[in-house]
């Protein structure tokens, strides 16, 4: 998709994550593999806002662990700046840490309660940076107030702040280092409906005045759309589905995406229809269907669905999807 | 309040929840002179942010408040009789049999030392004198009801066992095991992908369709009252600020708390700018004075700020909490 390796900041090739499942308690033996990554090809460009969907178990949050060196991958590769982030020397691990940094779902969770709101911010900044103490506390005021935070809140540790602020210290974290790509793993799951859009608003005011690049998971496809430039579907370890957000939208072309479109709510009641739902729920990825993944789901299904798994196919310049109609058929 | 209707199968009248808290010295006001019914075959939803009572409604009409909290005032009027002057034994018949919840959370709700059908059957056992044979066949009969197939199989199975979606199929089968008038559904569906979701609205729908069971959905997703509710009642900070139909509340919202909330919701057939509400929900132990949305409302004046509004009626079936209800 990038015509020279300077347009991207990450390029994800063929992308495995098979984790082994072992049964036995003294010699134990491998009985199987939890397939949550199986090829999973994306790049993610300067500025880009990319929306990854999917159901659970689809594989979302793995691969952002996979991008966070949280895990090793089985097979493939992850490009940063022409070389893999998996065999980086410590000098360009450093450079890499500080460029990517992640905001998780739960401010609760993520922010350590024995810590001030400054340690909280100043921690990846003293690993990475040699900032002296005057200039950390410049940093902090900084970043505090960027994300619409009084500077007075440094002081105080998380459990006195409410749910909103807390998110807003995570974010506060994750651009601190002057990072580039920022994963945002259901940023604002956990808030209260009044909340989420500010920091919906809040990570898009930031994107586009530090020029960042997001990675964001969510399930929510009217939040993932309202935000993101371009969306990727996954399902079951794969991408089979990715475009710029009004293309597919418009003309979503895989019957799993077209499904997920169905079953989102109305807007409103006059707009309910009479729909379709899929039956069945996402297979066990310890037991990914052979063919394409979706085809027990699938109501258009044909033979070939069965025997041969549809790789990633343009349909429009801005839009892949992997069906063996591309959609149609 | 209205006249009692004959129709009415729920009542609920200037209902009072406190919390007390440091020896009662704090006053938390979760709910605070709280009026609606529900008729009998409708499908009403309750909505707000977290924080602002609803479930707390829930847990005071079947009395299973946590230790800190107490119903201070009001009556909870059940087919005619009062739920909040019965005796304990007395409610045990109401709860479960008469008024079935379902929770946000399967796993919290279902006990991972019973296999499914164990809990199913403790319901009816308890309720009904269904045993032996005529038991499994009716649990069996449940479970087909909230189409999860193999029966045979899945009832000796453990709650591990299954899926999200299909544990909160089973605590749905365990709700309406004993035909249950009401069945309150907070949150039910929120931990489930969209397409489980849906197809778990859908068997809500069935169901009621097939037994006439009335419907309470306690929820913030504006997008399930407007896939299957009937009328709408809005909390804010303990007190109900509006109630409507369904279609006034879309088309119309009377409450600046109830266009802001709408205003603030994401949807996939518009993906114009939305508008958030400013600041944060109130602390209910400290509640401003006069209207308590009146720091976040953009058309607030002094009167809101000193003077609490009282319910306005609009229309039949509809009333706004608000000096300055938006009119069309």
């Amino acid at each position: 998709m990038a015509k020279n390796e300077f347009d991207y900041l990450l390029q994800i090739k063929n992308l495995k994550m098979h984790f082994p499942v072992k049964a036995g308690i003294i010699f134990d033996h491998v009985i199987g593999w939890v397939k949550a990554l199986d090829g999973v090809d994306l790049t993610i460009k300067p500025r880009q806002v990319l929306g990854l969907v999917g159901e659970s178990g689809s594989g979302k949050t793995t691969l952002a662990k996979v991008l966070l060196l949280l895990e090793k991958p089985t097979n493939g590769e992850v490009l940063f700046e022409g070389k893999d982030i998996h065999s980086l020397n410590d000098w360009e691990l450093k450079a890499y840490r500080r460029t990517i940094q992640a905001v998780f779902q739960d401010p609760f969770a993520s922010l350590s309660p024995r810590l001030r709101v400054q340690e909280i911010i100043t921690e990846p900044l003293e690993v990475s940076s040699t900032l002296s103490k005057k200039e950390l506390d410049n940093k902090v005021g900084e970043v505090l107030r960027m994300v619409g935070l009084d500077a007075g809140l440094r002081r105080v540790y998380p459990h006195e702040l409410s749910g909103g602020q807390r998110q807003r210290v995570a974010i506060a974290r994750a651009i601190s280092t002057e990072s580039k790509i920022i994963i945002l793993d259901e940023p604002t799951s956990a808030l209260d409906v009044s909340v989420r859009l500010q920091i919906v608003h809040l990570l898009m005011d930031l994107q586009k005045n530090l020029e960042l690049s997001y990675l964001l998971i969510g399930h929510d496809l009217a939040m993932v759309a309202y935000m993101s430039t371009d969306i990727a579907v996954m399902y079951l370890g794969k991408i089979i589905e990715f475009g710029e957000t009004k293309e597919l939208l418009k003309n979503t072309a895989h019957p799993y995406t077209q499904a997920l479109i169905a079953a989102s709510l109305p807007d409103h009641p006059r707009l309910k229809q009479e729909r379709t739902v899929i039956s069945g729920e996402i297979a066990s990825p310890l037991n990914v269907p052979p063919g394409c993944r979706f085809h027990p789901r699938c109501s258009r299904k044909k033979n070939i669905c069965q025997e041969e798994d549809p790789s990633l196919i343009a349909v429009e310049k801005n839009h892949w999807v992997a069906c063996h109609f591309n959609g149609g058929g | 309040m209205r006249a009692m209707e004959k129709n009415a199968l729920l009542q609920v009248i200037g209902l009072t929840t406190y919390f007390f808290a440091f020896r009662r010295t704090r006053i938390v006001k979760a709910v605070d002179n709280v009026s609606f019914e529900v008729k009998a075959g409708d499908r009403l939803a309750l909505i707000g942010e977290s924080g602002c009572g609803k479930s707390t409604v829930a847990a005071s009409l079947l009395r299973v408040l946590p230790p800190s909290g107490e119903t201070v005032g009001g009556k909870v009027l059940f087919e005619g009789e009062d739920l909040l002057q019965k005796s304990n034994k007395e409610m045990n018949q109401v709860r479960g049999r008469k008024i079935a919840m379902i929770l946000q959370d399967p796993m919290m709700s279902l006990d991972p030392v019973f296999t499914i059908g164990e809990q199913i059957g403790e319901t009816l056992e308890r309720h009904t004198d269904l045993h032996g044979d005529s038991l499994i066949h009716r649990i069996k009969d449940l479970l087909l009801a909230v189409r999860i197939p193999e029966p045979e199989r899945r009832i000796k199975q453990w709650p591990h066992e299954m899926s999200g979606g299909m544990r909160q199929r089973i605590v749905g089968a365990i709700a309406i095991s004993c035909e249950p008038k009401l069945l309150i559904c907070d949150e039910a569906t929120t931990n489930l992908d969209v397409t489980i979701q849906l197809q778990y609205l859908n068997l809500l729908k069935e169901l009621q369709k097939n037994t006439g069971v009335t419907l309470v959905f306690i929820t913030h997703n504006l997008g399930i009252v407007a896939e299957l509710c009937e009328s709408v009642i809005v909390m804010y900070a303990g007190k109900i600020v509006e109630r409507a139909p369904v279609m006034d509340v879309f088309d119309s919202p009377a409450h600046p708390y109830t266009k802001a909330l709408l205003d603030a919701a994401f949807g996939l057939q518009d993906l114009r700018k939305r508008r958030p509400i400013p600041g944060e929900p109130p602390n209910l132990a400290n509640l401003p004075p006069g209207c308590s949305f009146n720091p976040r409302c953009m058309y607030a004046d002094d009167r809101c700020r000193e003077e609490e509004p009282p319910e306005i009626p609009l229309a039949p079936g509809r009333s706004a909490k608000c000096w300055y209800p938006v009119k069309d």
